[in-house]
């Protein structure tokens, strides 16, 4: 049974006074048996269900008000601070945190915003991949520092974003400290190498970094013995073709007696055929035998005509030209004499 | 040692004297072996076995 208790009572045959019933209504205590006794609610409770309140920080004569569930925690939670509140379950909506809120422990299973930055504090773990989830990828924003020092990155990957001042230790020549990458210094003293009368030499690595430079002294005159007649042009324009203009092949030989070669190029030998009668023999064969032959003597005794042609009968070959040496003759006037004369000389062009 | 090429011909005998040029890189067997007509016969002999006086140069004879 429900009761008032309160500090005004009556005595038998006592007198009831205005002021006495003041005292019953003025003083009245409802104690938690008027509450256990009421029927108990056994339909879920609603946001719109209402209770009774006593409205004391509006200055309220202290009659009891009415309220609303839904109205109760929503201004209450708005406007109280609770030092320690359990929740449990899930929320199910989205939650913004003020900017002065913190965060001191707990779990954020999955945080996703577009605008939010984290811009101070420690993840202490930052667990990517399969533990937690398929894959975490950050869209968009800020990651203001980023800080791992015994973690590892496996792999950090922007398509669209800048990653700005990145300090990392790489394995190899480059390293990244606040966002500036810097190659590696390879040994070469920092200079220029290589003048107009010096040349560079340089060593290079795979990686196309030049890993020694010297120099050495350069000479505008070929040295002895470089310029070989490979080297010279063979151009088919006549202002470039250098090779065409070098004898082929000379030589210089006394045919008196038996045949003394004094000096030659690109001659084997001389076949002495006979009196005024010699085959050149070239060492190295000649393109064919269309080559300029070009001869002159100087006779024994012979006053007049000491020259040297091509023998009539013979064809010169790539290989050998049949030459006479002696006096030619005129056609009705005397024949040619072929003479072994002491000096001759035979140019071979082509 | 002075050494010819000597082959017979037609009209005699035919005397082969390499260059000194080019016995600086052959040999008399090589100068043969290049300049001797194919087929004919050849012998190396020493210059002084060669008659000095050519007079009848197209008398002389190749023996064997």
């Amino acid at each position: 049974m429900a009761k008032f208790n309160t500090g005004q009572s009556f005595a038998d045959g006592d007198t009831v006074t205005g002021a006495k019933l003041n005292n019953i209504t003025s003083q009245l205590n409802i104690y938690t048996g008027v509450i256990s006794e009421q029927t108990a609610m056994s339909a879920t409770v609603s946001t719109a269900d209402q209770l009774l309140i006593a409205d004391t920080d509006n200055g309220d004569s202290g009659a009891a008000n009415r309220i609303t569930v839904q109205k109760l925690f929503s201004d209450s939670l708005t406007n109280g601070t609770f030092a320690s509140v359990n929740l449990t379950g899930t929320i199910t909506s989205n939650r913004t945190v003020a900017t002065s809120a913190t965060i001191t422990t707990g779990t954020i299973p999955n945080l996703t915003s577009s605008t939010a930055n984290i811009t101070l504090g420690t993840i202490p773990t930052l667990t990517t991949g399969t533990t937690t989830s398929t894959a975490e990828i950050v869209t968009s924003g800020t990651i203001a520092t980023f800080n791992s020092t015994t973690g590892t990155i496996t792999n950090l990957r922007s398509t669209t974003g800048t990653i700005g001042n990145l300090s990392t230790t790489l394995a190899g020549d480059f390293t990244i400290s606040q966002g500036t990458g810097t190659l590696g210094t390879s040994g070469v003293t920092l200079g220029t190498y290589g003048s107009v009368s010096a040349i560079p030499f340089l060593t290079v690595n795979a990686k196309g970094i030049i890993t020694a430079a010297t120099t050495g002294t350069f000479s505008s005159t070929p040295a002895d013995g470089s310029i070989t007649f490979a080297k010279l042009s063979t151009s088919a324009t006549e202002a470039d073709n250098v090779a065409s203009r070098t004898a082929k092949a000379w030589v210089n030989f006394n045919g008196t007696g038996t045949v003394a070669i004094q000096t030659s190029f690109n001659v084997s030998s001389i076949t002495d055929n006979g009196t005024g009668d010699y085959t050149i023999n070239f060492t190295a064969t000649l393109a064919d035998g269309n080559y300029a032959v070009f001869g002159t003597g100087k006779g024994s005794g012979v006053s007049d005509g000491a020259c040297v042609w091509i023998k009539d009968s013979t064809t010169p070959t790539s290989s050998a030209v049949n030459i006479l040496t002696g006096q030619t003759g005129r056609a009705g006037v005397n024949a040619s004499i072929t003479l072994d004369n002491s000096f001759n000389s035979v140019l071979i062009f082509r | 040692m002075n050494k010819k090429i000597i082959y017979p011909t037609d009209q005699g005998v035919a005397i082969i004297a390499p260059t000194p040029d080019y016995l600086l890189t052959h040999t008399i067997e090589e100068c043969a072996a290049k300049d001797v007509p194919a087929g004919k016969p050849y012998k190396i002999i020493d210059a002084s076995e060669i008659p000095s006086d050519r007079t009848f140069r197209k008398a002389w004879e190749y023996q064997e």
